[in-house]
């Protein structure tokens, strides 16, 4: 049974349609990238799996739990970290650490000690305190310690320095992954995740408009590298004028009619994201 | 239950400044005065006119030359020795209130700051949604807000009061007239206060529960200035009430539930406090409570950062 099973989500805010028949599917053993610009949906479509907003439309199911009504019963076994410091600012760490302990049955106390043993946060002081890394990393650390099947990320990594964002998904991946879990990420820094996922879906204007596992990518999308006068077999989805001559990305052609034309290419997440999204 | 006791933690370590510092501000105010009076009271005397001399001279039946402020204050005030014990126990019990009074002032405003930042304050610096990633449900996260503001972190306040009124009979019984300190001690009811105390302050929060409750539906729903919004609201149904029906219902039913009614105060006999359990007024409420606290707990579900 698939992790999260969402269909035909539809949630408006006063005239706007922030999820307007969005789909996703996220099976156990995945790592699924969530990718759009800001204000499609992203944010909301998360706040919905996490049980935090109610739908005008739609089904959806988590851990085979309708998120809303049992949000506390799915959260034993979802953990998440949101774009900003989310953690109470007003909280000592080692309070903050007790209060886990308490209330979440699946939280390991001492796997958080020890996660922090490797950062300079002192478990005396406050969160208010805490650099914008470190508080990152408190609250990473507090995830890591929960025994999660879903690990929901939105923007984890956002306004960190570039050293920290490396050791974020790099103690996610080891730390955190394994067959069993899986992994929900959204960011609008595709590079910085593009190598980790195993799957990507594309949100625009509230609708899923790409699906996709990574490794369909390259038979499915090519990326030629030709001058600007070459005549094309089909219709590319997208041009882009770079330095280097023009670039066409195809959807579905067979790469070896491309090949003769020009240097032929997978497109990476990015180029596929505007040339799907600009093809809308 | 220990999900709760870590909730009711939670919220005390959020607010356990004000709700122990209050006392303690009010405690060492009353400690200081009470000090000063008594090492330096001899100091001030007063310029007694005739006629209150010749009174104080009866009363005491001493020489009235020398006595000092302190001890004319209780000659007057007390007059134990021209009191029977019914009188005495009286003016003893006016006195104790007088020193739970200020106490009960500050745990009022120190009540509402929290009632009315609790629900609001985690959802503007969107600390709401980690509350809201840890398995515990919106009705425990309200229930145990409203049950440590209210019932819990207040018993630092009487713990203050039995310590202050211990100390103002303390202080009294040293400064009436002479030999009549045991009289004092006899009749404070010094023995039963914590307890009355205790009973006053539960009836009174139940009595006071809807008051308390509308505060808390606004903390989850106002987006800015919740405080302008608790007390905006049921100001403008009164009007409108006074407009269109020419009726007070809202205002006297407000001002009933927010007139204290002096349970707290630990006042009276205990038959006295438990009438309050027969007055329909109080069911009333405790029902409007309900449906207050049913509406903050789906307004603590649906609403998330601001």
């Amino acid at each position: 049974m698939a992790i999260i099973e969402a269909h035909g989500l539809v949630k408006s805010y006063a005239d706007v349609n922030a999820l307007d028949g969005f789909d996703l599917t996220v099976e156990k053993g995945r790592i699924v990238g969530l990718i759009g610009a800001n204000g499609s949906g992203k944010t909301t479509a998360l706040n919905t799996i996490l049980g935090l907003n109610s739908l005008d439309a739609g089904n959806i199911s988590v851990m085979g739990l309708e998120p809303i009504r049992n949000r506390a019963q799915l959260m034993e076994s979802v953990a998440y970290i949101a774009d900003t410091g989310i953690l109470p600012n007003w909280m000592r760490v080692c309070d903050l650490l007790s209060y886990v302990a308490d209330v979440h049955p699946r939280f390991d106390r001492s796997v958080a000690q020890a996660q922090l043993a490797n950062t300079d946060i002192n478990l005396s002081k406050r969160v208010r305190v805490l650099s914008k890394g470190m508080h990152v990393q408190l609250h990473l650390a507090i995830v890591l310690a929960i025994n999660a099947e879903l690990m929901v990320l939105d923007e984890p990594t956002l306004g960190l320095d570039i050293l920290y964002r490396q050791r974020f998904y790099d103690a996610v991946l080891n730390d955190y992954f394994t067959e069993d879990r899986s992994i929900l990420v959204t960011t609008h820094e595709v590079r910085e995740i593009e190598h980790i996922l195993t799957d990507v879906i594309f949100i625009h204007k509230g609708r899923t408009c790409l699906s996709l596992e990574m490794s369909e990518i390259a038979s499915q999308y090519t990326k030629l590298t030709a001058s600007e006068s070459t005549t094309l077999p089909v219709e590319p989805i997208l041009r882009h004028q770079t330095l280097a001559g023009m670039e066409f990305i195809f959807a579905g052609v067979d790469r070896s009619l491309l090949e003769e034309l020009g240097e032929v290419a997978t497109p990476n997440l990015a180029e596929l994201f505007v040339a799907i999204v600009e093809g809308n | 239950m220990r999900k709760f006791k870590a909730l009711l933690m939670r919220e005390w370590l959020e607010h356990r400044s004000s709700f122990f510092w209050g006392p303690v501000v009010v405690l060492a105010i009353i400690v200081l005065v009470g000090l000063f009076v008594s090492s330096f009271g001899d100091r001030f005397t007063t310029e007694f006119s005739s006629a209150e001399r010749l009174q104080l001279h009866e009363q005491l039946g001493r020489d009235t030359d020398n006595i000092s402020l302190p001890q004319a204050a209780a000659a007057e005030g007390l007059d134990v020795a021209g009191s029977t014990d019914e009188e005495l126990s009286l003016k003893l019990r006016s006195f104790l209130n007088g020193i739970a009074t200020p106490f009960y002032w500050v745990l009022l405003v120190v009540t509402f700051f929290a009632l009315i930042g609790c629900i609001h304050d985690e959802r503007k610096d969107r600390s709401v949604l980690f509350w809201k990633s840890m398995p515990v449900s919106d009705w425990q996260c309200v229930i145990s807000k409203l049950v440590l503001i209210v019932w819990v972190a207040p018993l630092f306040t009487i713990a203050a009061i039995v310590l202050a009124q211990f100390y103002a009979i303390v202080i009294g019984s040293l400064h009436v007239e002479d030999g009549m300190g045991s009289r004092v001690w006899s009749q404070s009811g010094l023995v039963l206060k914590p307890f009355m105390l205790l009973v006053g302050y539960f009836l009174q929060s139940l009595w006071a529960l809807p008051l308390y409750a509308w505060i808390l539906l606004v903390s989850s729903w106002a987006k800015r200035t919740p405080i302008m919004w608790v007390v905006g609201i049921p100001a403008g149904l009164s009007i409108l009430e006074g407009i269109f029906f020419n009726s007070q219902y809202l205002g006297n039913a407000i001002a009933r539930h927010f007139n204290l009614r002096g349970l707290p105060r630990g006042d009276g006999d205990l038959s006295v406090q438990l009438s309050v359990l027969t007055d329909a007024g109080l069911w009333l409420g405790l029902l409007v409570s309900a449906v207050l606290l049913g509406a903050t707990i789906y307004l603590r579900r649906r609403n998330n950062e601001i």
